[in-house]
């Protein structure tokens, strides 16, 4: 995909064309197909922040953002807007589209230069890195967190997760726990969990308490990334399969780390 | 017309906006505005972007080097200015003007060329023709070359302009007084297209507009110059809106100053060059002067002897020089000085070396400079790289062939290292700077170093690893001939089936025979196959010869309508004879050994496909392994174009799940194999046959499945009838093929995975390579190839290395350091290849190399298989024994290498 990559140095706009596919001199003879991009991107960012304001919650009359909300609330904007079939992203790698939503949401710049200052709200504003490394992957992984996310309802998803897109990116980075399926399995055992026990898992790891990140080192070792055990992840898996095998990992996670809570577990 | 204008209410807003401002600027001053099509705001940050030491570099480097390119005959110097002035907006707002003012030059004389001259000219400029250059892009000068003509000295000025407004916009005004009195000022406006004011206004007219206090552009832009006019030949460029927080770099002191004292500190103490940096604001002058420890050593001058004469410095420290040093090519360095003092501070500005090494020059011009660390720190103690200094000049026939387009860039930043002079100049240094340590007493006090590995070091090890596992890039599949259509590759199968007079094991005495011999073949698309193929069995002996058994032509063929050609050739018992072999189907073979039995398939005159047998005749092979007796491969091809490794939307992978039984016995074994959500097989029972004692072990193909890969994002109306299609998790990445094999107590015993790039290339190199190699100073193993099986290291202070000479000029591939990195790679390979078997039982890289073998059937890979399966069968228990197999087959392998590559 061609895409219109906006930038703000010092209150002053400028823009350029970044594209994979092959060129003849530069990327500016694709710039009528970017410029579309850009302009579906206008509704697609106005799209998610409404989404934001309806889900977000507010304290003393302001919104309190959350980067698990705006990461979910991006890529299901991605999703719903079918952005991604877009005739300028045929043949292009999804990370250039984030390269592209960043910064305009950042800087909030539609279209036609005018500025939006409201779809800053959408982008966790601890994510910072890509302004120093805007071509690398990396920085834009709240964004493909996002949109894997999305597979998954908002409360579903946050509730797999505690809200903290720091739980969704330790599970997201180990590639063999990606699987829906997985997920659905995860909830279902977390909600036959003990208030304590879920509080705990809702923790995001901390030098005190490993918090959520047991789920995932325990799911790690069952489901391996590579190597031995590693032919059959949890999508391979029949449904019951797979619930058998989560929860029995899980438990015995559990009962390693909360002794004292896991006697109150069913 | 596209860019910010399409965002400002489409074409025909565009356009009407366009003419309106034209028209306006027509009526304020009779100027007219020439388009064109460059985004030139983007070319610009482009070519900014281009010069690694950043932006004021460029801007101090760049106008100088026209000023003095542009040197009036006559006069003693060139003097550049740079000028900073504070003006106001009409709205009050204070802003920044810098003007850079040239003297003792010829200004910029010569017409004005339109573009449509210049296309004509085919993009030529006369010498003299500096005004049309300055407003051009993309020309060359005839008895010039092309450096500089790139847009790199406007990209200095324009990118220190800010117009005001939403977007990026640069503006700068340019005027030149001439020596036949001409006055002449011109502008260019990026916004972001390219806009020169067309004609330049001239004469009392241009005059006039200098001084006024307002240059108007158009309705929204206003520039208040308020200048004198110039009154001395020369040319001035004034770049208006230079951002508040580069004001500070730009006065006296900042950083501007530091870079011109970094670029043109020699031509200044050659006194061919003069700059000041003049702020008006608050009245600072300041001359760019020679910095201190170049300043007032004796040697500047005279002729400094070739073998190099020593100083002693008055404030501490010590000095050499050197002159006239040849290089290759008739080149020469005309002097060299290297200097150190504990007293000198270190004073870099960027990341990049700048006066911490030895600074090159080219016609007193700061290029680059070879960083004290970067590439002397073997030779310079870490404590004293802060004050190590150095320069180098070279002749005026060594300078012209620096300044070709091809070694030095155009941002006139960096040689091309390369580049056959550049290594020259590297080897030559080098060893001035080893004599100039050794001098100092620093050579004992280096411990570490760290270099990087050169370019042919790097080549090396990339022709290395192509010879053993890209046979296709020495040597083309036969397929098609010339002017015949591309069509799918051939997939060729070929076994050789016999019975060993002991099922159990590859012996064979005198007078035994070698039962049942039995070839299948097939290759797929039958449709595919142009015309037939012939077979061939063989007999090869102990040293790799072979002698020719069987052979027949052209029963190989396709049938119409044939999707897969398959053909089966019972070719009788041999009998093994120690004397001379006279009755047919009798081999003789009088003396013991390890021979082979070889059944190969020839098409279009190139051997596609064999298989051998080993053969044990009046000897005793190895017992079959105790570890890993049966492994696994996976092997996948993009079944529409064999060459590629990466597979697009609607392309058929083709997989091929292989195992092996090292055993003699018989087993079953259950396999799993899955490929993103897809499950081709969950506990499938395979049944494996074993491989008697000594005999070459056949990988057994167990599951083969095609798969149409399909863009979850794009439609699927490409599916292929006969295929099934997969729509993978994304569109596009990197996907495992991922495989186990599980005994009945459901042990793993074997377990595999093979990428799978999807719309996507491969990521490591572009030679689809498996590993790259790089240097680690802390290692101190010879080699090391790290976990993921994708980095080689080597420490570059590896005494075996550092005693091998650097090779300048390379007559054999196996020399000097090149022999070391060869080396190290075949070792790399082995274990690229063997560590996974070993520890999962996964075959694929193993098999891979097997199957890379460029000619099987040639004697001089003979050995090389022999060992690979040697080694691959584990019949080597023993630690020692498996090393010494080792150390053979890295020995048979260096010697193909050779032979294959000189």
């Amino acid at each position: 995909m061609p895409v219109l990559v906006w930038s703000d140095r010092d209150g002053t706009l400028g823009n350029s064309i970044r594209t994979g596919r092959r060129v003849a001199l530069s990327a500016e003879e694709f710039r009528p197909e970017a410029e579309e991009l850009d302009r579906a991107l206008d509704d697609l960012l106005d799209m998610a922040w409404h989404a934001l304001t309806i889900i977000t919650q507010r304290k003393n009359g302001k919104p309190s953002l959350n980067s698990f909300e705006q990461a979910w609330v991006l890529g299901r904007a991605v999703s719903a807007s079918e952005i991604l079939r877009h005739p300028a992203m045929q043949g292009e790698e999804r990370g250039l589209l984030w390269q592209a939503l960043t910064p305009k949401a950042w800087y909030g710049i539609r279209n036609d230069a005018t500025r939006d200052s409201r779809w800053q709200d959408l982008i966790p504003s601890r994510s910072k890195s890509w302004q120093t490394m805007p071509k690398k992957k990396r920085p834009y992984e709240f964004l493909e967190v996002g949109y894997w996310l999305r597979e998954q309802q908002l409360h579903d998803a946050g509730e797999v997760f505690g809200w903290k897109a720091s739980n969704a990116q330790d599970v997201y980075q180990r590639a063999s726990l990606r699987s829906i399926e997985l997920r659905r399995e995860v909830l279902e055992w977390l909600r036959h969990q003990t208030p304590e026990v879920r509080a705990e898992l809702a923790k995001a790891k901390s030098k005190g308490s490993k918090g959520f990140s047991i789920i995932p080192i325990a799911l790690r070792e069952r489901f391996p990334d590579k190597g031995p055990g590693s032919a059959l992840l949890p999508q391979h898996y029949p449904q019951a399969e797979l619930r058998a095998i989560v929860c029995e990992t899980l438990d015995a996670a559990r009962d390693l780390h909360f002794p004292q809570l896991s006697a109150a577990a069913p | 017309m596209r860019g910010m204008w399409a965002r400002s209410g489409g074409g025909e807003t565009q356009a009407i906006e366009m003419l309106r401002i034209a028209r306006q600027i027509e009526r304020d001053s009779g100027m007219q505005f020439t388009n064109t099509s460059t985004n030139m705001v983007q070319t610009i940050s482009n070519i900014i972007d281009g010069y690694k030491m950043g932006a004021m570099r460029a801007l101090a480097q760049e106008p100088v080097q026209n000023a003095l390119d542009a040197k009036r005959s006559g006069t003693p110097r060139v003097v550049v200015e740079y000028r900073l002035l504070q003006r106001k907006m009409a709205t009050g707002e204070p802003y920044y003007v810098l003007t850079v003012t040239d003297s003792g030059t010829v200004g910029l004389r010569g017409a004005r060329v339109t573009a449509e001259e210049l296309e004509r000219r085919s993009f030529k400029l006369s010498p003299e023709e500096n005004w049309a250059a300055f407003e051009a892009q993309g020309y060359t000068k005839e008895n010039e070359d092309a450096l500089g003509s790139r847009g790199q000295g406007k990209a200095a000025f324009l990118y220190h302009s800010h117009v005001p407004g939403p977007t990026r916009r640069m503006v700068m005004l340019y005027d030149t007084l001439l020596e036949n009195g001409e006055y002449r000022l011109g502008m260019r406006f990026a916004r972001p297209v390219d806009q020169t004011m067309d004609p330049p206004l001239v004469d009392e007219k241009a005059r006039a507009m200098v001084r006024n206090d307002l240059f108007r552009v158009n309705d929204e832009l206003a520039i208040p110059l308020k200048l004198n006019p110039l009154r001395e030949i020369g040319t001035r460029i004034i770049v208006p809106f230079i951002p508040v927080d580069q004001v500070r770099e730009m006065r006296p002191g900042g950083e501007l100053s530091r870079w011109l004292q970094r670029s043109w500190w020699r031509a200044i103490q050659l006194d061919d060059l003069e700059i000041q940096v003049v702020d008006n604001e608050t009245g600072q002058t300041e001359a760019i002067v020679v910095p201190d420890w170049w300043q007032d050593l004796p040697r500047i001058k005279g002729k400094p002897p070739t073998n190099g004469r020593l100083y002693d410095l008055p404030g501490g420290g010590r000095s050499c020089v050197w002159g006239n040093l040849p290089l290759e090519d008739g080149h020469k360095v005309r002097r060299l000085v290297l200097l150190h003092s504990d007293a000198i501070l270190e004073d870099e500005i960027s990341k990049e070396p700048e006066w911490s090494g030895i600074q090159l020059l080219r016609h007193s011009q700061w290029i680059e400079t070879f960083g004290a660390r970067e590439e002397y720190g073997d030779l310079i103690p870490a404590e004293k790289r802060a004050g190590f200094r150095g320069y180098v000049e070279f002749t005026k026939h060594t300078e012209s062939a620096l300044r070709h387009h091809e070694v030095e860039n155009s941002q006139h930043d960096r040689f091309n290292r390369r580049k056959k002079i550049i290594s020259d100049i590297r080897n030559l240094l080098t060893e001035r700077v080893r004599d100039f340590s050794n001098e100092m007493g620093w050579r004992e006090a280096v411990s570490s170093s760290q270099q990087t590995v050169s370019q042919r070091e790097k080549d090396t090890h990339i022709r290395f690893l192509k010879t053993f596992l890209n046979p296709n890039g020495r040597k083309p599949k036969p397929g098609r001939g010339k002017g015949e259509p591309n069509g799918k590759e051939l997939i060729w199968d070929l076994r050789l089936h016999l019975d060993y007079p002991d099922p159990k094991i590859a012996r064979v005495d005198w007078g035994q025979s070698i039962g049942n011999v039995y070839v299948e073949i097939s290759c797929e698309p039958g449709d595919e196959l142009m015309g037939s193929a012939d077979l061939i069995l063989e007999w090869v002996d102990t040293t790799g010869k072979p002698t020719n058994l069987i052979r027949k032509e052209a029963v190989i063929g396709n049938n119409w309508g044939e999707d897969r050609i398959q053909a089966q050739f019972q070719l009788g018992d041999w009998q093994i004879h120690r004397g001379h072999a006279e009755r047919e189907r009798v081999i003789n073979c009088p003396a013991p050994g390890e021979y082979r039995l070889r059944a190969a398939v020839e098409y279009r005159g190139e051997r596609v496909k064999s298989a051998a047998r080993t053969i044990y005749v009046q000897a005793e092979p190895a017992p079959p392994p105790e570890k890993s007796p049966i492994t696994l491969s996976i092997s996948a091809m993009n079944a529409d174009d064999g060459e590629k490794r990466r597979i697009d939307h609607g392309e058929v992978l083709h997989i091929e799940f292989k195992s092996r039984n090292r055993m003699p016995d018989t087993a079953t074994v259950y396999l799993n194999a899955t490929f993103c959500d897809e499950v081709f097989a969950r506990g499938m029972p395979v049944e494996l046959s074993g491989t008697p004692a000594g005999d070459t072990s056949i990988p057994q193909t167990i599951l083969t499945v095609k798969r149409q890969l399909l863009d979850p994002l794009q439609s699927a109306h490409l599916l292929i009838a006969g295929t099934l299609g997969l729509k993978m998790p994304g569109s596009s990445g990197t996907f495992h093929i991922r495989a186990e094999l599980l005994d009945a107590q459901g042990n793993r015993i074997a377990n595999s995975n093979k990428p799978v790039y999807f719309q996507r290339d491969p990521g490591r190199a572009k030679d689809e390579l498996p590993f790259e190699i790089r240097q680690e100073s802390q290692q101190k193993e010879m080699w090391k190839l790290n976990r993921e099986l994708t980095e080689l290291t080597y420490p570059g202070d590896y005494p075996l290395r550092k005693e091998l000479p650097d090779v300048q000029r390379q007559h054999r591939l196996l020399q000097g350091k090149n022999a070391f990195i060869a080396e190290i790679s075949a070792n790399g390979l082995l274990e690229w290849a063997l560590r996974p078997k070993q520890e999962n039982g996964d075959d694929s890289n193993y098999d891979q190399l097997l199957d890379s073998i460029g000619n099987p059937d040639d004697p001089k890979w003979e050995p090389y298989i022999r060992r690979l399966e040697q080694l691959g069968n584990g019949a080597t228990e023993s630690p020692l024994e498996f090393a010494q197999i080792s150390r053979k087959t890295v020995a048979v392998m260096l010697e193909i290498f050779s032979q294959e590559n000189n």
